[in-house]
This record gives structure tokens, C-alpha cells and sequence, in this order.
């Protein structure tokens, strides 16, 4: 009988959890179930370094300079809450808090540095976003510089 | 009515469970490989319990700030009591389990330190699943029948709780598998771009690297040839959703267990996604299986998978057999049968394979004989082979996967059997 509960356990959660958390030691074992066919991705575009402009102004991801200081799941997570606080506040919510300690984490990343650069959300197919492709959509939350 | 039902339920579970007759006719060998395994369990979890007591001195430090369910009661004692208390429960009780695996006492602990143990783990990070399928391997152990080892029903109890094991294991993949068919359903709604897409992989991939996080060493072929990723994705969908069927077909499980790992293998090297544990344990229960003890031949166990197995079955029988035709599944068990020579419809009664097939034809093929067995009208028995033709016998094949009825031996002359 013990056989047949369990059972049921693993795959009632499994199928019955869904856009809930999952329940320990249980889980809806939903890795990859979506094809990302289109990305949302905030970063930052780079208009200049020390004072002398970046011809394009390229994404961060695309400037061998900083490429290796904003790989990882750290940083793209900074760059991710930077975004999405600045948005928050330009629509009126209150998170001055969490937008200054994002803003201060990401330029961190940028060393001495003084850099003026555009956080910008991405919005397009992921193959050819990585392959240097203009995106399907972009929006532009305003210029700043490292403080 | 309820004789009706009856009736069909134990034809139903006959059917199901015809993997198991030997098994459950002497269950044995089972019995002796499922408490080696069993104890193996325990042994690994002990071994995973001391890999985890290093953690415990940074645990201590520093208290976990959400706690999962299994370990909200440590905030009622001193934190470093509780942490001690969870990693010496997890050591000790594993530890006991694997000393002495017929105590309930100590597979009951052994459970609590997991939960606990794994909780603490988890609750200073995200969850893993990989170590999922061994506490709930862990949670059925504790079931473990009490009895004499000379009983039957007793060793048939144990290995359900084996066989029950194998299920959740199998469960998860084919959870995963309709859990991919839902989402290409959702995909198709939203954009039409689905993992049935030929770069379904690759864009996985592509989004996983913009987000700046190192993808597997394989990565890059992948993303380069993104039109071969999705078929992958598809083979990937295609072993798990029909995981939990090999649940009743005991001498496929080695062949999918190998396929589950070449999956994972596959996601590490591309995805740098590693499922350790989980490979472990599906070594462990699957390839260990305590269902297919002894020597198997390479036809009995390909016959057994879903779907492509009677033709690939067919292809083995062909070029390893001695003129011998061996009956397997739910054919005729191991039972002998002799078929006459030439194309002829045999009077199956007399074969004695009833009810199991209801027709038995013969072609001849000069080098091979391929013996053709089912349940209803042979739909090609009209077709005749000349002289030994590969294309010929080729061509007979093709229908096996309509009618998996069909056997192969070379030069088969007049008799079939084991």
C-alpha cells in the first residue's frame, strides 16, 4: 500500500504544483519545460570609458574590457535587480533602497574606471542576441555615470 | 459485477506483470540482490552524511534565515545544538541503517537526518533535486516488511518495496517528460517556437549565456550547430516520457538506465549541469536491478523496449541465432515450438502457444528464416522471399513495428524453440 502513496505523492505534486513552490523533498521536475524563443535581458550599454566615447555604444557582454567582470550568475543578477529597481522608481514604487545598492554593486564591477553607460532592457531571440544581432525591442532607461 | 472486474484486474496485472513471472514464481535471487542493495542505499547515504559534517562548522555560524519546512523547529533550541543534532542524527542514523538494515529503528532515524540533514542544506540555498529521489528512497525503505527469509510472501513484500523504489525513480523522468509536453503545448499557444524546433537546445543555451552564466564545454558545437539541438531535446523527451513503462518491462531498465546517464552526461557536458547523485542512484536501482539476477540473453532484453524492441529484436535474432527461434515476452515464455518449413500458415493449437499467438508463418530466406508470429491475420504473409535478398528481409521488417510479433533466425530449417 506504501508503494501505491508514494507514488501518487511524487506525481501529484509533480503535475499538481504548477507556478507554485515546490514541496521538499518533492518536486514538479520541470527543468527546461519552456523554449526561451524570446529573451527579456537587462544590461548596460557602454557610451564611454575615462572620458573617451565607445564607438556603437556596445553591450557590456561585448567590451573585452569589462567582459570578464560581468560574467557570472553574480553580476547578471546585480545588473538584473539594477534594472528592475530603476524601472520600479521611474514608475513611482518606492525602492530608492534596493536601486542604490544594485547601482553601487554594478559599478563596482567597473573598477576605477569612470564609466557613463545606458541600462537598457533587450527584449529578442536569444541566438541572435548572443550573436551581436540588434534586438527585437530595447528600452532605454536613461544615461549614468559611475559615481 | 465485482467478479467482472476481478477478472479483469488479474488479467490486467497478469498482463502488466509478465516481465515478473520468474520472478515472482521464485523470487529468490531478487530477494538476495534487493537486501544488497538495500544495504548499498544506506551505505552511500552514509558516506554522502560524512561528506556533509565539513559543512557543519559554517552552519553553525551563521543561522539559515529561511528555514524549510522539515527543520523550523531549530529555531526553539540553541542553533548550535540544533545544527550538531541534525548532522550527528543524518551521520549516526545512516550509518546504523547500513550496519543493520533490518532495523526499523535505525531506518527511521536514518529517514529523520536525511529530511533534516538535506533541509538544513537546502535551506541556505536553492533546492537541488538531485539527492530528491534518494530520501524518498529513504522514506520507502522504512516500509521494509518484517518476516521469516524462508517465507515467499515475505521476499515478494521486500521486493515490492524495491520495485517501489524503481517506480519513484522512474516517475520523475516521465514527470519531466509530460512536463516538457505541457510547456511545447503552452509555446505553441504563445509563439509557435516549441522544443520540437530544430534550435530548441541551442536557445536554452543562448539564454543561459547572455545571462553570464558558463554553459557546458559542448556549448559552443551546440550553439554553432543549432539546428542539431533540437533533435536531441526530443530524444531526451522521447526516453522520458516512456521511463515509467519500463517499470513493467524488467529487462529493459539496464538499457534505459544507460540512457537516462548518456542524458545527463549529455546536459553536464553541454549545460555544465552535473546530477550526480541521480546518476548515482539510477546505477544504483536500474542497472542494478534486483529484477533481471543472471544471465540475459541481448534478444530478451531488446524485446522488452517499448515500441522499437520487436524490430530490434528482430536484427538480433538474424545474426546471432543457431537455427534456434526462442519465444520471448508475452509470446510463449521460453516454451519450444516447432514451425513447419516453408511459407505455411501453422495450426498454432498444435504448437501449443495459445492463447499467446494465434497465427505462426514461415519465410524462408536461403540464409535466414524469419518465423512470424501474432495475434491476428498475418497482414503479409503473402509476401515470399527469393533467394536470401537483405532487402527482402529488410522489407519483411518494416511492418514488425505494426505487428511486433516477428522473430528472425538464420537458417531456422524445421524447429523453433529455447
Amino acid at each position: 500500500m506504501v508503494v501505491p502513496v508514494v507514488l501518487a505523492l511524487v506525481l501529484g505534486v509533480g503535475l499538481g504544483t504548477r507556478g507554485q513552490d515546490e514541496v521538499y523533498p518533492l518536486a514538479q521536475w520541470a527543468m527546461f519545460s519552456r523554449v526561451p524563443a524570446t529573451l527579456d535581458l537587462w544590461t548596460l550599454r557602454i557610451h564611454a570609458v575615462d572620458g573617451d566615447a565607445v564607438e556603437g555604444a556596445p553591450l557590456v557582454r561585448d567590451v573585452p574590457m569589462f567582459a570578464d567582470a560581468f560574467a557570472g550568475g553574480a553580476p547578471y543578477r546585480s545588473v538584473d535587480r539594477y534594472g528592475r529597481a530603476l524601472l520600479a522608481v521611474q514608475n513611482g514604487h518606492d525602492r530608492g533602497d534596493e536601486l542604490a545598492r544594485n547601482r553601487r554593486l554594478v559599478e563596482r564591477l567597473f573598477g576605477r574606471h569612470e564609466v557613463e553607460y545606458a541600462v537598457v532592457n533587450v527584449r529578442g531571440n536569444p541566438l541572435a542576441l548572443l550573436d551581436g544581432g540588434a534586438p527585437d525591442r530595447e528600452l532605454d532607461l536613461g544615461t549614468y555615470t559611475t559615481r | 459485477m465485482s467478479q467482472v472486474l476481478g477478472r479483469v484486474q488479474t488479467a490486467f496485472w497478469r498482463r502488466m506483470l509478465f516481465g515478473y513471472r520468474d520472478v515472482l514464481a521464485d523470487p529468490g535471487a531478487s530477494y538476495q540482490r534487493s537486501v544488497q542493495l538495500v544495504q548499498l542505499t544506506y551505505a552511500v547515504w552514509a558516506y554522502f552524511a560524512l561528506a556533509t559534517l565539513r559543512r557543519a562548522p559554517g552552519w553553525m555560524a551563521e543561522p539559515a534565515a529561511d528555514l524549510l519546512w522539515p527543520n523550523v523547529w531549530m529555531t526553539a533550541v540553541p542553533w548550535t545544538v540544533a545544527v550538531l543534532s541534525v548532522v550527528g542524527l543524518f551521520f549516526a542514523g545512516t550509518l546504523a541503517a547500513a550496519l543493520v538494515p533490518r532495523s526499523v529503528l535505525a531506518r527511521v532515524v536514518a529517514f529523520a537526518g536525511i529530511l533534516a540533514a538535506q533541509g538544513l542544506k537546502y535551506s541556505y540555498d536553492k533546492i537541488n533535486h538531485s539527492f530528491h529521489l534518494w530520501a524518498l528512497a529513504a522514506l520507502l525503505l522504512i516500509f521494509l516488511p518484517r518476516g521469516d527469509e524462508d517465507d515467499d510472501g515475505y521476499k515478494r513484500s521486500y521486493l515490492e518495496i524495491a520495485w517501489g523504489i524503481q517506480a519513484v525513480i522512474l516517475a520523475t523522468y516521465t514527470l519531466s517528460g509530460l512536463q516538457k509536453l505541457w510547456g511545447a503545448g503552452l509555446d505553441l499557444v504563445e509563439d509557435g517556437h516549441t522544443l520540437f524546433s530544430l534550435d530548441s537546445l541551442a536557445l536554452h543555451l543562448a539564454k543561459v549565456q547572455l545571462r553570464g552564466i558558463e554553459d557546458g564545454v559542448l556549448a559552443p558545437f551546440v550553439i554553432e550547430h543549432s539546428a542539431l539541438s533540437g533533435p536531441l531535446m526530443v530524444g531526451a523527451l522521447a526516453i522520458e516520457l516512456l521511463a515509467l513503462t519500463v517499470l513493467f518491462r524488467p529487462r529493459a531498465q539496464r538499457v534505459f538506465a544507460v540512457g537516462f546517464i548518456a542524458m545527463h552526461l549529455g546536459i553536464g557536458l553541454v549545460m555544465d549541469i552535473w546530477f550526480d547523485a541521480q546518476v548515482l542512484i539510477v546505477a544504483v536501482w536500474l542497472i542494478g536491478t534486483p529484477f533481471v539476477v543472471g544471465r540475459q540473453s541481448a534478444f530478451a532484453t531488446i524485446y522488452e523496449l517499448p515500441w522499437i524492441g520487436p524490430l530490434l529484436a528482430s536484427r538480433v535474432a538474424s545474426r546471432s541465432g543457431d537455427g534456434r527461434v526462442t519465444l520471448y515476452k508475452d509470446l510463449a515464455g521460453s516454451s519450444e515450438a516447432s514451425v513447419p518449413a516453408g511459407v505455411a500458415t501453422a495450426d498454432v493449437a498444435e504448437l501449443g502457444l495459445r492463447p499467446h499467438v494465434s497465427y505462426a508463418v514461415r519465410h524462408e530466406l536461403g540464409d535466414a528464416s524469419i518465423l512470424v508470429l501474432g495475434r491476428r491475420a498475418p497482414l503479409w504473409a503473402d509476401l515470399h522471399a527469393d533467394g536470401g535478398s537483405r532487402r527482402k528481409q529488410l522489407r519483411l521488417l518494416l511492418p514488425t513495428v505494426l505487428l511486433p510479433r516477428v522473430e528472425v533466425a538464420p537458417d531456422a530449417r524445421t524447429r523453433a524453440g529455447g
